[in-house]
């Protein structure tokens, strides 16, 4: 299953964590779940949304920083070792995710 | 010893993740039999308890919460050496039914090991408030071991947990358990590794665990294990794990493949409506071509909101606030020194005065996208973004940081840094300043009615449609021809559609409008100031003043866009923060009788206000943005060039939609 959903990523045929789940056929605790540990050996990365207005003092002077931290935005990226385990080749552009979902 | 010849106490693990209720299960079947203390050699507490049932004592040890057992971790490290070392009778695994696959885990692991299980699946009516069903006893047939449900909050099935673990020590033979097994591509390599450490692993240990252990990468076992197998046999070792070291995707995904097969045979997880709308409303949103157009109506729906319901409103506040207050004060002042009625009525009131008048815009256009966001549906444009992003080489990481800069560009290029690839990072840092920013949106918000009051809203969503086309040319090009860059893989979350929450959103409103007002209040009161004391110097008048001259000087490039030299410099103001572009017009056009709109409609024709409009949308970002530009690139020449690009588009852009809109217009 691990192996599966670098895939799923590396093709962009699960772009969300539900198509994930769907694609896989668990509940989206477990995709979820399955992130994770892929984050924690390595193959994935987890990108924050963070708020940046923590980030550097010159946010605090733009006139709209909520605007930068909208809620539901976690997102996870391959790793070198994730695009090697997905069977992408260093330097080969992922496949254009399919029309719809 | 007992009957049987067995002993007469029982040794009885409890194992389970954090929080599935393993405590509660402890203390009411020990009571106030228990021994608290540490490990051996450990600071982790060691609490063990003892339990007289009908037929055997028992010594239940309770053993440290962990998600799994690998050696990560104290507490996954005594969890697992009690496994192997202490050889309890049975093993009492609890696992949180309303979070079942996460919990089956370490079950998994725990099968691992010639130790008896019994599975204790608690919190079953949390389970049932959420609509999830668990069969316990389909659960037991697909997993061959003694399944018992449980509500431990509740002392319900805790005695029987703990009489099946009994029964079970009794009749250990009949213990077969259906394990997980290693996902195919890598079995056989287990099972030649099992082969090859069977010989040297320490006795109690099981060697298919231990093989299992090190193809997983398992920090203790690779820094112990290799070094007890002699040659030539260690070497074969060391070469199969350096030859597989993606093996553990298959150990920990056969796992994942086996907790599915068992939810999917003892789980009823009814299909919540919310997440039935959910996709169905998804399936438009985030499609390729029917996302990117209801994105482009969401927008225009902002626009329209904004420009229907708060721009009536700003009008009035420009002629019967702002130009009677500019008018109030020149008579107020009349035998003040003639700076003084002038800084006060041409410069701070018609500068940070116009600015003001922008709250009700800002309020209605804060209220729609903060709709927007409470709804679920802001993650969706980004959703739909990326794909348009995709074709420019833009994905995962980069499309954060673009996210970001819809709402101001300073984090969007410090959001750059997470972007390793550094082809794909500096075009991120080079194309962020073309995401039209809320400051940038705000000046078209609050200019395009002024220029063209018979169609706002169309010319606004073509005014950022045309932005979000230019960022997609410019995109595409720098990844073609300059910087070839690596494409990013990655998955998000996105949230479920909700009703949006009246609270949430007026507060996120005037979270946003007391943010800019503060800005107001400061910046562009003291730039309004600037912009007026250089308008006045040397004198007699404005057209021959400083700021007339610096305009002058850009006169040849302005004419070819059709911009007379009070748009220059307020264009050239905006570079300190766009939304002095608004002060600036309003110090340059005067804000007293018909207010600003007024004097700009007569001044300024639709071709120059168009190409103005395309050029404000274009131009190079505010000094903000190109400090943090050069900070995250680290070069100056980066950084000239982010400005050169921004200033080249913008020109292109100007001197084009002046040239065709002169012929149309």
């Amino acid at each position: 299953m691990l192996r599966q959903t670098l895939q799923l990523v590396a093709s962009g045929q699960a772009r969300d964590l539900r198509a994930m789940a769907a694609a896989l056929n668990v509940a989206e605790s477990t995709a979820a779940a399955v992130l994770s540990d892929l984050v924690d050996l390595g193959y994935l990365e987890f990108v924050a949304g963070d708020d940046p207005t923590g980030l550097d003092p010159r946010c605090r002077d733009c006139p709209t920083p909520s605007l930068c931290g909208p809620a539901g935005r976690r997102a996870w990226v391959l790793t070198h070792s994730g695009r090697r385990a997905a069977g992408i080749p260093a330097g080969l552009p992922c496949a254009t995710p399919p029309a719809g979902r | 010893m007992a009957d049987g010849g067995q002993p007469a106490t029982l040794l009885i693990g409890l194992a389970g993740q954090p929080n599935v209720g393993k405590s509660t299960v402890f203390s009411m079947l020990t009571g106030l039999n228990q021994e608290v203390g540490n490990w051996p050699g450990r600071t982790v507490e060691r609490r063990e308890g003892r339990v007289r049932t009908p037929t055997r004592d028992v010594r239940l040890v309770d053993l440290p919460g962990t998600y799994s057992l690998t050696s990560n971790s104290e507490e996954e490290r005594i969890a697992r050496e009690f496994l192997i070392e202490a050889r309890p009778d049975v093993v009492i695994v609890l696992v949180d039914a309303s979070a079942l696959e996460r919990s089956l885990y370490l079950l998994a692991e725990i099968l691992m090991f010639p130790v008896p299980v019994v599975l204790g699946v608690n919190m079953l009516d949390v389970a049932a408030g959420e609509g999830i069903e668990v069969d316990p006893p389909v659960l037991a047939t697909a997993l061959n071991i003694p399944v018992v449900p449980l509500v431990a909050a509740r002392n319900e099935g805790v005695s029987e947990l703990l009489a099946e673990a009994v029964e079970l020590a009794r009749h250990p033979s009949s213990y077969v358990p259906v394990r997980p097994d290693v996902a195919l591509p890598h079995r056989d390599v287990h099972r030649v590794m099992t082969d090859l450490v069977a010989p040297h692993v320490p006795a109690e240990m099981p060697a298919g665990w231990a093989a299992l252990k090190l193809l997983e990468g398992d920090q203790a076992l690779t820094g112990s294990l290799p070094g007890r197998i002699p040659e030539p046999d260690r070497g074969q070792v060391q070469a199969i794990l350096a030859e597989h070291e993606d093996a553990v995707l298959d150990i920990a995904g056969g796992r994942y493949d086996w907790i599915g097969r068992m939810v999917r045979a003892a789980v009823r997880r009814p299909r919540i409506g919310q997440i039935g709308i959910t996709d169905r409303i998804d399936r438009a949103a985030t499609h390729p071509v029917w996302g990117m157009g209801l994105l482009l109506l969401a927008l225009a729906l902002v626009f329209l909101l904004t420009f229907t319901l708060a721009g009536p409103v700003q009008e009035w506040l420009d002629v019967h606030v702002v130009a009677a207050a500019s008018d109030w004060l020149r008579t107020s002042l009349a035998d003040a020194p003639a700076w003084i009625p002038g800084l006060l009525a041409d410069g701070i009131l018609a500068g940070a005065g116009i600015v003001l008048t922008f709250v009700p815009i800002l309020a209605v256009f804060f209220l729609a996208l903060g709709i927007l966001e409470d709804t679920g549906y802001q993650t969706r444009m980004a959703y739909v973004m990326d794909r348009y992003m995709h074709r420019m080489g833009l994905h995962g990481k980069s499309f954060l940081p673009l996210m970001l800069g819809f709402g101001c560009n300073v984090p969007a290029v410090m959001g750059a840094r997470v972007i390793e690839s550094r082809p794909a990072r500096l075009i991120t840092i080079l194309i962020t300043p073309l995401v039209p920013c809320s400051a940038r949106l705000l000046v078209v918000a609050f200019l395009v009615p002024v220029f063209f009051p018979d169609h706002p809203t169309a010319v606004a969503l073509a005014l950022v449609t045309g932005n979000l086309l230019v960022l997609g040319i410019v995109g595409i090009a720098l990844d073609r021809w300059v910087l070839k860059s690596e494409r990013v893989a990655f998955i998000m979350e996105m949230p479920l559609y909700h009703m949006p929450n009246a609270r949430t959103i007026v507060l996120y409103a005037v979270r946003n409008v007391r943010s800019f007002l503060s800005r107001a209040a400061t910046l562009i009161v003291v730039v309004s100031a600037v912009v007026w004391a250089l308008g006045q110097f040397p004198g007699p008048d404005l057209d021959s003043s400083l700021l007339a001259g610096m305009g002058r000087a850009l006169a040849p490039v302005g004419d070819l866009m059709g911009l007379d030299w009070q748009l220059i410099v307020a264009t050239v103001t905006g570079l300190i923060a766009k939304e002095n572009v608004l002060a600036t017009l309003g110090i340059l056009y005067g804000s007293a009788g018909d207010g600003l709109a007024g004097a700009v409609s007569v001044a300024v024709s639709p071709a120059s206000a168009l190409a103005f409009l395309v050029v404000n949308m274009l131009f190079i970002p505010c000094v903000a943005t190109i400090a943090a530009i050069r900070q995250e690139t680290g070069s100056w020449l980066w950084t000239l060039a982010s400005i050169g690009l921004m200033l080249g588009v913008s020109l292109i852009g100007g001197v084009a939609v002046f040239q065709i809109a002169r012929g149309l217009l």
